[in-house]
C-alpha cells in the first residue's frame, strides 16, 4: 500500500494531493541502479507505513511525467511535500542517503 | 603496489604504473601550514609526532617520508663539548686524533639522538613498510661546513687540503655511523643533502677530490641493503651527474638541470628526482600550470624518475600546487575498466542497451553523448581522481596498481 504505481491518470491524486510526504522513484526496467534501489525503497516503505508514500513512475511507460520532472537520468528520486518538490537526487544512493533526502 | 615497491621499480628503471612523487623533506612547508614551529613538534610525544609527520606526507601525497637532521645536531653539540669551540672545528687540526666511532657513540646518547631513535621506531611501526623513511645525512663537505663554518671550510680547502682531507674523512665516518644508527632504529632509506657540493660553490676538481670519494664511501657502505640512497645537490648541478655513476647512490635529487640530459648522464645507474623549480613553478605558478609542467616531466621519463620539487618547498607554496604536482603523477596511471561484478546488473543493463539501440538505458535522451560508453564515463576515465562506476553501473573504473 505504501508503494503505488503512478501514471498520467492518478498523478494528481497520488502526488499533488497526498496528505503525507511522497518519495517519487523515476525508474525503468533496464536500469541496473534502479533495480538496486528498488528493494531499499520497499524497505523504507514498510518502515514508514502511514508516514511516507513511495510513488513509482516507469519513465518508459510515462514519458510525459518523466518530462514534467525534467528527468534526464535515472534512477531519480524526488521528495514531494504538500504537492511541492523539496529534494531531488539522481543515481543510485545507499539507504542512509535516501533517508537523509526525506 | 606500495610506495616502497613503486620507488624500487623506478630506481631499477622497471616499468611503473605511475611515477613516484615526493617532496624533498617538506618540514618547513608543513609546519608553517599547521602554524607550528620545530619547538612545537619537539614538544609532542614521539608517537604523536610520528603520526603527525606521516599524516603530513599523506596530505602532500608523498611516496617518501623523512626524519629531520637531529643526529647532525647531536654530533655538533657533542663535538663542541669536546673541543670547547662553537663551531667545534675552527681549524682542521682540531679534528686530529679523533675517532668517529667514539664521537658518534657519545652523540648517540645525546637527547636529540634519543628522540630521533624513538621517532624512527614510531614512524616505522606506523608505516609497516608502506613508504620509505629516509634517514638524514649531510654530505661530507656540508657536514664539515656545519662543524667549521662555511668561510673557514672554503679557506682551508685551499690552504690546508691535507688537513681538510682528514676532517672530511672524520665527517664521513661519523656520517656512516649516524646512518647505521638511524637504520637500526627504523629508517628504511637514506637522504644525503650536500648543498656545499653545488657547482657555484666548489670547482669540479674540488668536487672530485674532496666530495665524490666520500659520497662513494657513504653510499657504498649501504649499497647492498637494497634501500633508496638519495643524494641532493642544489642548483645547476649538471656537471655533478656523470661522475656519480657507480658511486652507490640510487637516486639523484636535482634542481636546475634538463631532465633528459640528467637521465642520459645517469645511464640507468640511478633514478632522477626532481625537478619542478621551487620558486618559479611551485611557489609562483597557478595550479594548472604546475600540473602541466609536472605532467611534461613525467611523460619525458616513463621510469627511472621520481617527480618532486627541485629543492625544499618554500613554506608559502600554495597547497593546491602540491596537489597539482601529485595529480600529474597520478594522471599517468592506466585505468582498468571492468564489468560490474554483479552479473544481474550486467544482464539487466546489457538487455537495456539492446532495447535502447546502444544508448544508456539509465538516460532518457537518445543523444550521441548518451551512447554507451557515455560521454560522462569517458570523462570520468580521463579524470585521474575518479574511481567508481559509470552512471548505469555497467562498468567500473579502477587503478589496479594502487
Amino acid at each position: 500500500m505504501a508503494e503505488v504505481k503512478v501514471t498520467k491518470q492518478n498523478y494528481e491524486k497520488e502526488l499533488l494531493q497526498s496528505d503525507i510526504p511522497v518519495l517519487v522513484d523515476l525508474w525503468a526496467d533496464w536500469c541496473g541502479p534502479c533495480r538496486m534501489l528498488s528493494p531499499i525503497l520497499s524497505e523504507i516503505a514498510a518502515e514508514k507505513e502511514g508516514e511516507l508514500k513511495i510513488a513509482k513512475i516507469n519513465v518508459d511507460e510515462e514519458p510525459e511525467l518523466a518530462a514534467a520532472f525534467q528527468a534526464s537520468s535515472i534512477p531519480m528520486l524526488v521528495v514531494m511535500k504538500q504537492g511541492k518538490v523539496t529534494n531531488v537526487s539522481v543515481g543510485y544512493i545507499p539507504k542512509e542517503r535516501v533517508l537523509a533526502l526525506l | 603496489m606500495t610506495s616502497f615497491e613503486l620507488i624500487r621499480k623506478a630506481i631499477r628503471y622497471e616499468p611503473v604504473p605511475r611515477p613516484p612523487v615526493a617532496v624533498l623533506d617538506g618540514y618547513n612547508w608543513f609546519l608553517k601550514r599547521n602554524g607550528m614551529t620545530d619547538q612545537d613538534l619537539s614538544a609532542m610525544s614521539e608517537d604523536d609526532a610520528a603520526a603527525f609527520i606521516l599524516s603530513q606526507y599523506d596530505r602532500m601525497g608523498s611516496d617518501l617520508t623523512y626524519v629531520g637532521p637531529l643526529a647532525s645536531g647531536a654530533v655538533r653539540e657533542t663535538l663542541s663539548s669536546i673541543t670547547g669551540h662553537r663551531p667545534p672545528f675552527p681549524e682542521p687540526s682540531e679534528a686530529e686524533g679523533m675517532s668517529a666511532e667514539d664521537i658518534f657513540r657519545q652523540a648517540s646518547e645525546h637527547p636529540l639522538c634519543t628522540r630521533l631513535a624513538g621517532l624512527l621506531r614510531a614512524m616505522n611501526t606506523r608505516l609497516a613498510g608502506r613508504k620509505p623513511i629516509l634517514a638524514f645525512a649531510a654530505g661530507p663537505l656540508t657536514s664539515a661546513a656545519g662543524l667549521m663554518g662555511m668561510e673557514t671550510l672554503m679557506t682551508y680547502l685551499t690552504e690546508d687540503p691535507e688537513g681538510m682531507e682528514r676532517v672530511l674523512d672524520l665527517c664521513t665516518e661519523i656520517t656512516v655511523a649516524s646512518l647505521r644508527f638511524q637504520l637500526e632504529n627504523g629508517a628504511t632509506g637514506i637522504s644525503i643533502a650536500d648543498p656545499v657540493s653545488a657547482v657555484n660553490l666548489i670547482s669540479e676538481e674540488f668536487f672530485a677530490r674532496f666530495s665524490l670519494p666520500r659520497i662513494r664511501r657513504i653510499a657504498g657502505e649501504f649499497r647492498s641493503l637494497d634501500i633508496p640512497v638519495m643524494l641532493h645537490i642544489c642548483g645547476s648541478s649538471a656537471p655533478r651527474i656523470a661522475p656519480l655513476v657507480g658511486s652507490g647512490i640510487n637516486i639523484y635529487s636535482m634542481d636546475d638541470v634538463p631532465l633528459s640530459y640528467a637521465i642520459e648522464q645517469a645511464r640507468g645507474d640511478f633514478a632522477i628526482f626532481g625537478n619542478l623549480n621551487t620558486v618559479g613553478v611551485m611557489l609562483s605558478m597557478p595550479p594548472e600550470d604546475v600540473y602541466a609542467r609536472a605532467r611534461e616531466l613525467c611523460l619525458a621519463a616513463p621510469t627511472g624518475f621520481i617527480l618532486a620539487p627541485g629543492c625544499d618547498l618554500p613554506p608559502d607554496t600554495p597547497e593546491e600546487n602540491v596537489t597539482a604536482m601529485v595529480r600529474a603523477a597520478r594522471s599517468l596511471r592506466k585505468p582498468k575498466i571492468s564489468l560490474n561484478p554483479d552479473p544481474e546488473i550486467v544482464k539487466t543493463v546489457k538487455e537495456g542497451l539492446k532495447q535502447k539501440g546502444g544508448y544508456c538505458p539509465c538516460r532518457l535522451a537518445r543523444t550521441e553523448e548518451n551512447k554507451c560508453m557515455c560521454k560522462e564515463f569517458r570523462d570520468q576515465i580521463a579524470d585521474p581522481d575518479y574511481e567508481g562506476f559509470c552512471h548505469c553501473m555497467l562498468y567500473y573504473k579502477s587503478y589496479e596498481e594502487e
